[in-house]
């Protein structure tokens, strides 16, 4: 069977898009092997897009953890995040396609953005799907995508997040696929998908692969990425994945909590396999087969459905998949940026998050690279207001770690608090219980 | 003329849909049974909407399988056909599923995500129990894929008008009548060719039987008429049911005009 990562995967799609599908299919094919098309778009990532990114030793995290933490800055990308490797790659294949017009599905607007950015670049008109919860959420990223000139379709459907722009944007390319290219942004929906998206973004592994190699002579001994759908996962992954030595760690959103039921944990939670968006992958739904609604504190990770690949990755056991609560990703999001100066997007601080937990079980010369997918002035609001939320609620115990210590821009003494952080990082685990108490209370 | 309602089962409750089919079963050749799902890609905004207010309803596969039974219990013998998306059926246990289908009898099954030749392990347990998966040719599909499917025709096809989602439209253009015309030519006399996705009056199953195919299917249409008849508090008021009559006796005298 076509297109296919074991059993996972696959082409589970209308009819009208079987024809659509499988041209996509031949021109990425042919755009792979093709010099002029390869040598474009080394060029628009290099010149353009601002590649090779670092790969930097995070020193001081490193030594506040025992371990060699090593961060790939896909931050640094033009548009903050790795998203634009996937971007101008689809959208010059739009382009050889002869297509005038390319379509986006976006959660956290970091897709999006990338998107409308390339189609401003290569000269195609754009429309991009996005979420209303989501809208409200990512504000600052529907006012760049109007910037840049695409239009931007809220969509009020469903959780009225990511799942349902793709849906609605599934929906457009059944319609307009004669002179419309979907740039999908993940590494999931219908082959070729994922295998398109996952070509793009491999370049994320190959470089580090190399970096490494320069910077210590030898291989990492972890991988550590957040996944939404996976798309910087794979990027990071899939030029290791015949080291078998290099083990591999995918982080999902854990929400509020697996047994509070809201989150997007389909592996490391209970998703359970299942048909969406064209591919046959673990999902969040109920015993009835209908998506759940999930929940995560970061819009790129809200997803009920795991890329293909990754399902397969954990099937054969090549790469372990496990959960981060919002609360550990808000800690993570300021330690990363007290630490290092790095303000990390709220999806890529899930993948920060885990870095106590794992240097517990590592010596000092191990390394550990962590994919570092996006940063985080598009949350700076969202922190800022969830911070503000807790102060005033009362619901939550400072001392474990409300990171901000108050509404945003607090007075200096209460900044000063914050040092105490550093030993919450691993106490998100109390949060929760008392969160998913409250829930019990409730129900 | 060969007429296939579709009814979203559940909107807004299960025992509209079950007054409504038993209204429809007089003039249908087939009857296909919508079993809702969250994330309907393949629909409009109509059968969206349905699917959203039946599940909010709290419409299960079990329940649509019992008010099945009540059907036939009252002697509607009216073939009956599935519509819904693949992870329905998954969710379910495709073994399982069909056995239910085989013991509640039900003819067919048209999955609109799950293309001819996806699934080969799926058509052949469904060959095995006796249902039909119905297979859908859209404008686009390559002639050759085409009579592939053709050969292959369970119960009916399904003629895909146009591009797009399921909808009512206000015309159908001549680019869906040369399709029929050319799929009619493709599949000779003794295919049954069902077109559907956008026809939503009697001139327009005039034409499009007129072009070569043997019926309509009709469902977002039938959906716009009951759906104005429920209430704010998400209740059926009266009158939906003799609309939904009146509008289907109006298809069925068209070939008559």
């Amino acid at each position: 069977m076509n297109g296919r990562f074991g059993e996972f995967g696959g082409r589970y799609i209308s009819e009208l898009l079987v024809p659509v599908l499988e041209e996509l299919e031949i021109a990425f094919e042919k755009a792979k092997v093709d010099d002029e098309f390869n040598k474009k778009l080394l060029h628009y990532l290099t010149k353009y897009a601002g590649r090779e990114t670092p790969l930097y030793f995070a020193e001081n995290l490193s030594k506040k953890f025992g371990v060699k933490i090593y961060l790939k800055r896909e931050d640094l990308l033009h548009t903050g995040a790795h998203k634009i490797n996937n971007t101008i790659g689809q959208v010059l294949l739009a382009k050889y396609m002869g297509k005038k017009r390319v379509i986006a599905e976006t959660g956290a607007g970091q897709h999006g953005v990338a998107t409308a950015t390339a189609a401003a670049l290569f000269g195609l008109q754009c429309d991009v799907y996005m979420g209303s919860e989501d809208a409200k959420r990512q504000k600052l990223n529907v006012y760049r995508m109007k910037i840049l000139g695409a239009t931007v379709k809220i969509i009020d459907a469903g959780s009225k997040t990511l799942k349902d722009a793709i849906n609605e944007a599934l929906r457009d390319y059944a319609t307009n696929f004669k002179d419309t290219h979907y740039v999908l942004g993940s590494a999931l929906g219908p082959h070729p998908y994922p295998s398109i998206v996952k070509h793009f973004q491999s370049i994320i592994g190959k470089e580090a692969r190399k970096q490494i190699i320069e910077a210590e002579g030898k291989l990492p001994n972890y991988l550590v990425a957040c996944v939404g759908g996976g798309s910087n996962a794979i990027g990071l992954f899939a030029p290791f994945i015949n080291d078998k030595n290099v083990k591999m760690i995918g982080i999902e959103a854990g929400g509020e909590g697996i047994e509070s039921g809201k989150h997007a944990a389909r592996i490391s939670g209970d998703g359970r396999k299942g048909v969406l968006h064209g591919s046959l992958t673990y999902l969040l739904q109920n015993n009835d087969g209908q998506i759940k609604e999930t929940h995560s504190v970061s819009a790129g990770l809200d997803y009920p459905a795991i890329g293909p690949e990754h399902s397969y990755l954990h099937k054969i056991k090549r790469a372990s998949y496990v959960s981060i609560t919002d609360a550990e990703a808000l800690e993570a999001f300021h330690l990363l940026s007290k630490t290092e100066g790095i303000i990390p997007a709220l999806e890529s601080a899930h993948a920060i998050a885990y870095l106590p937990k794992l240097a517990k079980q590592c010596n000092e010369n191990e390394i550990i690279i962590v994919n570092l997918s996006g940063r985080g002035d598009k949350d700076v609001e969202i922190v800022a207001k969830i911070s503000t939320d807790r102060e005033f609620s009362g619901i939550r115990d400072r001392q474990i770690g409300d990171p901000i210590c108050g509404p945003f821009f607090a007075s200096s003494e209460k900044l000063e608090i914050c040092p105490t952080r550093q030993t919450d990082l691993t106490r998100g685990q109390t949060d929760v219980k008392h969160m998913s108490e409250l829930e019990g209370e409730k129900s | 003329m060969m007429f296939v309602p579709y009814v979203c089962c559940g909107d807004p409750n299960l025992e509209f849909s079950y007054q409504l089919i038993k209204k429809l079963a007089p003039y249908s050749t087939i009857i296909e049974l919508g079993i809702p799902f969250s994330d309907p890609i393949a629909d409009g905004k109509t059968i969206q909407m349905a699917a959203n207010r039946a599940l909010k309803n709290g419409v299960t596969v079990e329940k649509i399988f019992a008010m099945i039974k009540l059907l036939r219990k009252e002697g509607i013998k009216t073939p009956f056909v599935f519509m819904t998306y693949y992870n329905i059926v998954y969710s379910y246990g495709k073994e399982k599923f069909l056995e239910r289908i085989t013991t509640s009898s039900v003819q067919g099954i048209i999955i609109p995500d799950l293309p001819f030749e996806e699934d080969p392990e799926f058509e052949n347990l469904a060959e095995k129990h006796g249902i039909g998966i119905v297979k859908l040719i859209a404008p686009n599909t390559e002639e050759k894929r085409a009579k592939k499917i053709l050969t292959n025709e369970k119960l009916f096809t399904y003629l895909v008008s146009t591009t797009g989602t399921t909808g009512a439209k206000r015309e159908i253009g001549n680019e869906s009548l040369d399709f029929v015309k050319r799929i009619r030519k493709l599949a000779g006399n003794d295919k049954k060719l069902y077109v559907g996705f956008g026809i939503s009056n009697a001139a327009q199953a005039k034409e499009i039987v007129n072009a070569g195919a043997d019926g309509v299917i009709i469902g977002s249409r039938i959906i716009d008429i009951y759906s104005k008849f429920i209430g704010t508090d998400g209740e059926m008021t009266i009158g939906a049911i003799e609309q939904v009559e009146k509008f289907v006796k109006e298809i069925k005298g068209a070939e008559n005009d």
